[in-house]
């Protein structure tokens, strides 16, 4: 099969017959693009073809098509989300296809395509694709389209032996509960009101006699124990009701918060694992207050409203049946506003999921500020802005009360309409109940039970109708959870891993491309790093070299082409035993809460303390670590407040050396650092560099002095690479760049070419906390 | 630095001024030196180290069961001139007012009370062990959580 046919046969059904009856014989398909713009740039899907004789595009029903020796060169470009494909000829542009940025990728293979015929390739010859296999990545099945609340039942499976008790529990509790009220109907017509007739009788026959009043004073005694025994067995069945409540109850708040617990752990679990892409995205307090305060929601759903919910929908079958089994009319009269209040839940369901979805939005924005400004409040101070912030604030919480007044307006109208609805149908009940009384059809102790269960029954429909409130809240939470247990992890894991035993260190980029969002960042990189080596990275801010660290670190995956460690692509490493081999030393060091020794072992956990004391003594941390109050074991805070800039380096460089990598990214390592704590630095890093496969990011040049190679990156794109001495005698962009630097520093009177950047103010302060 | 073959060989005394001076198993002296723990509560007796006035570390010992018994006390007793960690034996009472904590306690060195600013203050060492720091920075060790009396541990648990 020839690779047109194969193209051509992978196209879908009707685009399949359009190409086909363009091409003429001998002709056969190279590369086909989709344009989704028209000329106006209006939403319009398009074709453009490229076969081995023509490049044809067709634009609505009109098609074009010009001879491949009148066209000069495909010109790929997109720029903020818009991308255009232009046909160049010798003279003059033929045409331009605009598209979104999603089709970039085929407008660029479609270039491409057309660089190979043109390059060599003669017409009519296969072009042997020599590209690597791109690993496949594990797959993620789509979300299931069910309802929210409904797939939290994934998290109850393992739970469902107490589940089940709970359910028992429940079913057993409603019917001790329907016992009391039952009793009641044989107390009155079966002992009280006979005895109160047979007294009356008795009286209105003017004058009882001896054995009247004896038989009265008998039926009495015998009344008076039948009572007795109605009451105690009233008593006892709410007792009963009482304990099995209170064991259902504990039963079911266990489970719950187990569950909920489960919940955050996989979600926080999740969150750990998507890309660094998602974490630029979405913002600290939002994803907080998902995972704190949107499973608690649910907690308290599992535990307290839908054990609720199941005993109250038992209670309400349960009451109907016995009510209708008493008297079907009365039964009919009790139920007639049901209909009307499950129309109103149902009509006001939807308003109230809005509602608590707005409100949970609003105060994600809310902990967000929070979760802003405690971690900047340097910078807030530093400029003056409490008065600001404290307004940003209440602007926060004032969208707050006026998503929650929204909402509290349907809800609060929503539980006194049920209220009254039940006053109405109990008048109702009255009513009809009075007129069968009148016309002998029931008795008054019917009537009675039927008032006892009717006050149960309306008082589970008042509660069913708040629960709406709390069931909509937690099925806006789980439904905020979901949108991110939903979400792919951003590096998928190899779908069939290859384990790296060790890792040499040897680094390919090859023909890598990444692209954020619509910006092409890097741009068709290649670069080969031999094990050991020390690769000094240059160019200005934005050239995308932290970028080109974060590909080979994996914390992206390229966009087009691979990165490649010891020949293997790092795709098919899984990821976490990939990383085990990199040891990254950042511009501003992290130090989580915990002791030093904690911090020095994050990479390694069970480090023994001799060997955090070797790497704290390479990266000359180990003296100072001696001066404090608790030596190793002293705490550090939250972003290492009480350790200077330079020392909180040397403790990241001490937990890079922890876990001995054969690759290490210095990413700006040194850049925040003043010049004398730069050497000490220096000497750490030294110690840290040696015989390991290095890639260094630095602004100032002379950091670098180690490196065995230098390359200059300009806009994703390599533009210069060799030794600095050659670099210099090329003159070209890396000696532009140390002139500069020279000349500045030669300005400002400094022996050492300056910084990029002004010193941050975070590092003149927590020097000596 | 460290040297832990010849441990039994190094030798400590103070001279005139009252400065300690250590002589390495080299024959080499250092005078001014000051005994460091490096991990004074996760292992309080091994890993000591000892710097000179200008925080150089000058000898390393990674467990002090290889000096000599001597050289052992005299470490020993140097080390207590100049730790302050008082041991709580007992906890009185505990005051809560505006954010932190007063606290009444019995110690090893005596009745005293402290203030604790915030409860990030208490800190879990080990496995049943406590810390906890004052205001001023004293630290305040409890060798064992569940070995306290009933009353103390009622308290310490509402912070724990």
């Amino acid at each position: 099969m020839t690779e047109s046919d194969a193209t051509c046969n992978q196209l879908p059904e009707p685009l399949r017959g359009i190409v086909q009856a363009v091409l003429v014989p001998g002709e056969s398909l190279r590369a086909m693009f989709q344009p989704d713009l028209d000329g106006r740039r209006e939403f319009c899907e398009g074709l453009v073809v490229l076969t081995n004789r023509r490049l044809l595009a067709r634009e609505g029903a009109e098609l074009r098509a010009w001879p491949l020796d009148q066209v000069t060169r495909l010109q790929a470009r997109d720029r903020g989300g818009l991308g255009t494909l232009e046909a160049l000829g010798p003279s003059a542009r033929l045409a331009c296809w605009y598209h979104t940025v999603g089709r970039a990728g085929a407008a660029r293979d479609l270039a491409d395509a057309f660089d190979r015929l043109t390059a060599g390739h003669g017409p009519g010859e296969s072009v042997p694709d020599d590209e690597l296999p791109v690993p496949e990545g594990e797959k993620t099945a789509a979300p299931a389209n069910v309802r929210s609340l409904f797939r939290l039942f994934r998290f109850a499976r393992a739970h469902t032996a107490a589940l089940a008790l709970g359910l028992l529990l429940t079913l057993g509790g409603t019917a001790a509960s329907l016992v009391p009220p039952y009793l009641t109907w044989p107390l009155v017509d079966k002992v009280l009101e006979p005895y109160q007739d047979h007294v009356k009788e008795a009286r209105s026959t003017s004058g009882i006699s001896d054995r009247e009043a004896r038989s009265i004073e008998r039926e009495r005694e015998v009344g008076f124990r039948r009572v007795g025994f109605y009451l105690i067995a009233f008593a006892g069945a709410s007792l009963l009701a009482w304990a099995l409540g209170w064991a259902q109850g504990w039963v079911l708040a266990w489970v719950s918060e187990r569950i909920s617990a489960d919940l955050r752990n996989t979600t926080y679990a999740h969150v750990q694992k998507l890309s660094l892409e998602f974490f630029g995205t979405k913002r600290t307090g939002d994803l907080v207050a998902r995972i704190s305060s949107d499973t608690d929601r649910i907690c308290s759903f599992l535990s307290d409203t839908l054990v609720d919910f199941v005993a109250d929908v038992l209670m309400i079958v349960g009451t109907a049946v016995v009510l209708i089994s008493i008297d079907p009319i009365l039964a009919a009269a009790t139920l007639c506003t049901f209909p009307l209040i499950a129309w109103l839940t149902v009509h006001l369901r939807d308003r109230l999921t809005h509602g608590f979805l707005h409100g949970g939005r609003a105060w994600a924005e809310m902990t967000s500020i929070l979760a802003d400004t405690i971690p900047g409040i340097r910078v807030v101070k530093a400029f003056a802005q409490e008065k600001r912030e404290a307004e940003r604030f209440g602007a926060a919480n004032l969208r707050i009360i006026a998503a929650n007044d929204r909402v509290n307006k349907v809800w609060t109208f929503f539980w006194p309409a049920v209220a009254m609805l039940n006053q109405i149908g109990l008048l109702v009940v009255w009513v009809v109940g009075a007129w069968e009384v009148f016309s002998g059809r029931v008795t008054v102790g019917v009537l009675v039970a039927f008032l006892a269960y009717i006050g149960r029954f309306y008082a589970r429909l008042e509660s069913m109708s708040r629960m709406a409130t709390n069931t909509q809240k937690a099925a806006a939470s789980s439904q905020r959870l979901f949108e991110i247990l939903d979400r792919p992890p951003g590096v998928p894991e190899p779908a069939h891993p290859v384990h790296p035993d060790k890792i040499r260190g040897a680094i390919e980029v090859r023909n890598a491309s990444f692209r954020f969002g619509s910006r092409q960042v890097i741009d068709g990189v290649s670069l080969q790093v031999k094990p050991g080596e020390m690769i000094g990275l240059v160019g200005t801010t934005g050239a995308g070299k932290s970028t080109l660290v974060n590909l080979v670190c994996r914390f992206y995956d390229v966009s087009e082409g691979a990165v490649l460690v010891d020949g293997t692509d790092i795709r098919s490493f899984p990821i976490a035993e990939y990383r085990r081999h990199i040891g990254i030393v950042l511009q501003d060091p992290f130090l989580f809460w915990g002791t030093i020794a904690e911090n020095i072992a994050y990479g390694k956990p069970n480090a023994t303390r001799a060997e955090i004391v070797a790497a704290a003594r390479a990266a000359r941390a180990h003296e100072f670590i001696l001066q404090l109050s608790d030596g190793y074991d002293s705490m550090v805070g939250e972003r290492g407040h009480t350790l200077s800039g330079g020392e909180r380096q040397r403790i990241s460089i001490a937990r890079a050396l922890l876990i001995d990598p054969s690759i290490l990214i210095l990413d700006e390592a040194t850049s925040s650092v003043d010049t004398q704590t730069e050497r000490e630095i220096q000497e750490a890093l030294d110690n840290l560099v040696r015989g390991r496969t290095t890639i260094a990011i630095a602004h100032r040049l002379s950091t670098l002095h180690k490196a065995d190679r230098l390359v200059v990156l300009e806009h994703g794109r390599i533009v210069e690479t060799g030794q600095h001495a050659d670099l210099l005698a090329a003159a070209g962009r890396y000696a532009q760049l140390y002139q500069a630097q020279m000349q500045l520093g030669q300005e400002l009177g400094s022996p050492e070419p300056p910084r990029e950047l002004p010193p941050t103010l975070s590092e003149r302060e927590g020097g000596d906390a | 630095m460290s040297d832990n073959d010849d441990a039994n060989l190094i030798r400590l005394h103070h001279d005139a001024f009252g400065r300690l001076v250590v002589t390495l198993a080299n024959g080499q002296s250092h005078s001014g030196v000051v005994p460091v723990r490096a991990f004074p509560f996760s292992a309080p007796d091994q890993w000591l180290s000892l710097c000179d006035e200008s925080g150089h570390e000058v000898l390393c010992l990674t467990d002090t069961a290889a000096l000599s018994p001597e050289t052992r006390d005299q470490l020993a007793a140097e080390l207590a001139r100049r730790e302050f960690i008082p041991r709580i034996l007992r906890i009185l009472r505990v005051v809560e007012g505006g954010g932190s904590s007063q606290w009444f306690v019995k110690s090893d060195r005596g009745e005293t009370n402290f203030e604790l600013t915030s409860e990030d203050n208490i800190r879990r060492m080990g496995s049943d062990g406590a810390l906890l720091i004052d205001s001023h920075g004293i630290r305040y060790r409890i060798a064992s959580v569940p070995q306290l009396d009933a009353h103390s541990w009622r308290i310490l648990r509402q912070y724990l």
